[in-house]
């Protein structure tokens, strides 16, 4: 009921965020012992509905058709931001950017919780939304 | 300078035939057995009336696909109209499609179990709304070549500011993720199938793997027991010959010209109508050798056009409320006779008539709707004659 719309990455756009993933993956593989494993990071591409900047959470519109969900990610402490293939801060995201979301999904969220952590959020056009 | 072109585009057009059906309904021409095969099982599919056992609701506006799309069969346009919602932000023009509250889709019927549990017999429309449009049900013949032409077509007709100065500007609406848009009124869903797929959660709350979440009421969570049926709600194979079926469905038979309707066929053109309504456009690669490379009467652009406030509704994705994506006019006759209900064109079903539709017609079309209404009565029937052709 909860699991939200995942989309299979297509390695040509993703290559460099899921290297970015993988990256993370190895490096918080001991620490966490297995749990973040390479197969448990998901991806989602959506407009950035609303940034909590306080609050470190995000919300991305996905959706299949007119079928339209809006996915809650905690934004993990590590998490990478980028605008525009620049490093970036939560700050620099706004409501109608589209936003690559590399995240780690949360064993189970109820309606309306964050569905995971997000690790790594990408921004490739600054603006977004209606013109 | 235009009018070569003109003359041979519609050569074209008569040449290749367009791969339309010889009858309304059938599949496009040339399918192998196989597809065939799939395009007769779509067609149960469309027609298949959902219940609450077999996944219908909580909340829904129909039981079946061809409930809506019935006139004067599966497929076609049809009577019942439906409402959408979105919020439209000034502050930072963000268009909030209120997913929320339980937009954009408004289902308008609930199942008896949702209804004992709320109290309520349909989707209640969100506060939160600055716009409830109302949107009446299109046919689809034809759409699978549609969603065969490739973006970069779409892209060369785009004029997002008008550099040739001619007063029409197109640009393409785009998707959540940043791809190009086509299908549904705001030209916001990229692709026929990702249509397909969300319009059995939205029109029949009939989730499958693709959109394994029900709608929601109002956004509140569904209560305990009211959505019996697991999740997915149908099998991705079902879901597959259901989008064979609207994929493969022909565009309409081209009616004969009359001699009025050849008249038609120039006002048409010194009216500038294809400046938006353009005549053909082409398919690119497709996994179906059918619809591979086609030329497409569908007398659209697929873009986003400013129509004026009179028209304005919603915005979805980038198109503001009064954008909409030029609606092709293959089968505009159709909805001249609907099973139930009186003729209605435009989104909304505002206008009685084609006539009207035209008149209604403002924003980047003012100029060309001038042109049509300092036409002779003569002119006027051909015009008609001629679109009631497509
Ligand atoms: C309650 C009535 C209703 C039902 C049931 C319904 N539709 Fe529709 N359909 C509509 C309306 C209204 C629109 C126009 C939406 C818009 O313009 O935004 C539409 C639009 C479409 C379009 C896009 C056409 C275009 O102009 O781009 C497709 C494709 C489609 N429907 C397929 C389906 C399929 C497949 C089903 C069954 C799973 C279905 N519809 C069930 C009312 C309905
Ligand atoms: C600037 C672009 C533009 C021009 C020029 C234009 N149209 Fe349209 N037309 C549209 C759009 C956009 C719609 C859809 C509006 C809506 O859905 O409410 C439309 C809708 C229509 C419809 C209603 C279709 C339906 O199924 O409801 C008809 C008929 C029509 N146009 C005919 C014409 C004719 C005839 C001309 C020339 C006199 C013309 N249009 C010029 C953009 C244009």
């Amino acid at each position: 009921m909860t699991t939200p719309m995942i989309h299979r990455p297509d390695m040509r756009r993703f290559g460099p965020l899921l290297l970015l993933f993988l990256a993370l993956a190895v490096a918080v593989a001991p620490s966490t012992r297995g749990a973040t494993d390479r197969s448990s990071l998901r991806s989602l591409t959506g407009t950035l509905k609303s940034v909590d900047v306080k609050g470190r959470t995000v919300v991305v519109l996905t959706g299949v058709g007119h079928s339209i969900r809006a996915i809650r990610l905690r934004v993990s402490p590590g998490c990478r931001v980028e605008v525009s293939h620049r490093p970036a801060s939560l700050t620099q995201l706004a409501p109608g950017q589209v936003a690559r979301v590399g995240y780690e999904p949360a064993p189970r969220a109820a309606a309306g919780e964050a569905v995971g952590a997000a690790m790594a959020i990408e921004v490739s056009t600054p603006r977004g939304g209606v013109r | 300078m235009r009018r070569p072109a003109v003359v041979s585009l519609v050569a074209t057009v008569a040449l290749l035939g367009c791969a339309r059906a010889s009858k309304l309904g059938d599949p496009v021409p040339g399918l192998t057995p196989a597809e065939r095969e799939q395009f007769e099982q779509g067609r149960v599919e469309f027609e298949r009336v959902f219940t609450p056992e077999t996944g219908l609701g909580p909340a829904f506006n129909a039981s079946a696909c061809a409930e809506c799309h019935d006139s004067p069969i599966p497929g076609g346009p049809g009577e019942e109209a439906e409402r959408h919602v979105s919020a439209f932000r000034a502050s930072d023009l963000f268009c909030d499609p209120l997913a929320e509250e339980g937009g954009p889709v408004i289902q308008a019927q609930v199942t008896p179990a949702l209804q004992a549990a709320l109290g309520v017999d349909s989707e209640p429309v969100p506060g939160e709304a600055t716009a409830v449009a109302q949107r009446t049900t299109p046919g689809l013949f034809g759409f699978g070549l549609l969603d065969a032409v490739p973006d970069s077509e779409i892209l060369a007709l785009a004029d997002p500011d008008d550099r040739n100065g001619d007063g029409v500007s197109g640009r393409p609406n785009r998707f959540l993720d940043g791809r190009i848009g086509r299908f549904g009124r705001k030209a916001f869903v990229p692709t026929l199938k990702e249509f397909n797929e969300g319009a059995l959660v939205i029109e029949m709350g009939v989730t499958g793997p693709s959109q394994p979440t029900e709608e929601t009421l109002g956004g509140r969570p569904l209560p305990e027991g009211t959505d019996p049926t697991p999740d997915p709600e149908v099998e991705q194979a079902a879901v597959d010959r259901l989008d064979a079926f609207v994929r493969l469905l022909a565009p309409p038979p081209r009616q004969p010209l009359s001699r009025a309707g050849k008249r038609g066929r120039e006002v048409f053109f010194t009216s500038d109508c294809n400046k938006c309504h353009v005549p053909l456009l082409r398919t690119g690669d497709s996994p179906v050798r059918a619809i591979r490379y086609r030329p497409v009467a569908a007398y659209t652009d697929l873009l986003l056009h400013d129509m004026g406030q009179d028209m304005a509704d919603i915005c979805l994705g980038e198109a503001t409320p009064s954008e909409f994506r030029t609606e092709p006019l293959m089968g505009l006759g159709l909805s001249e006779h609907l099973k139930e209900g009186e003729p209605r064109f435009l989104h909304d079903g505002r206008a009685k008539s084609i006539e009207e539709a035209i008149r209604m017609h403002g924003g980047e079309a003012a100029r060309s709707r001038d042109r049509f209404l300092g036409l002779s009565e003569a002119d006027h029937m051909a015009m008609l004659a001629f679109l009631r052709s497509l």
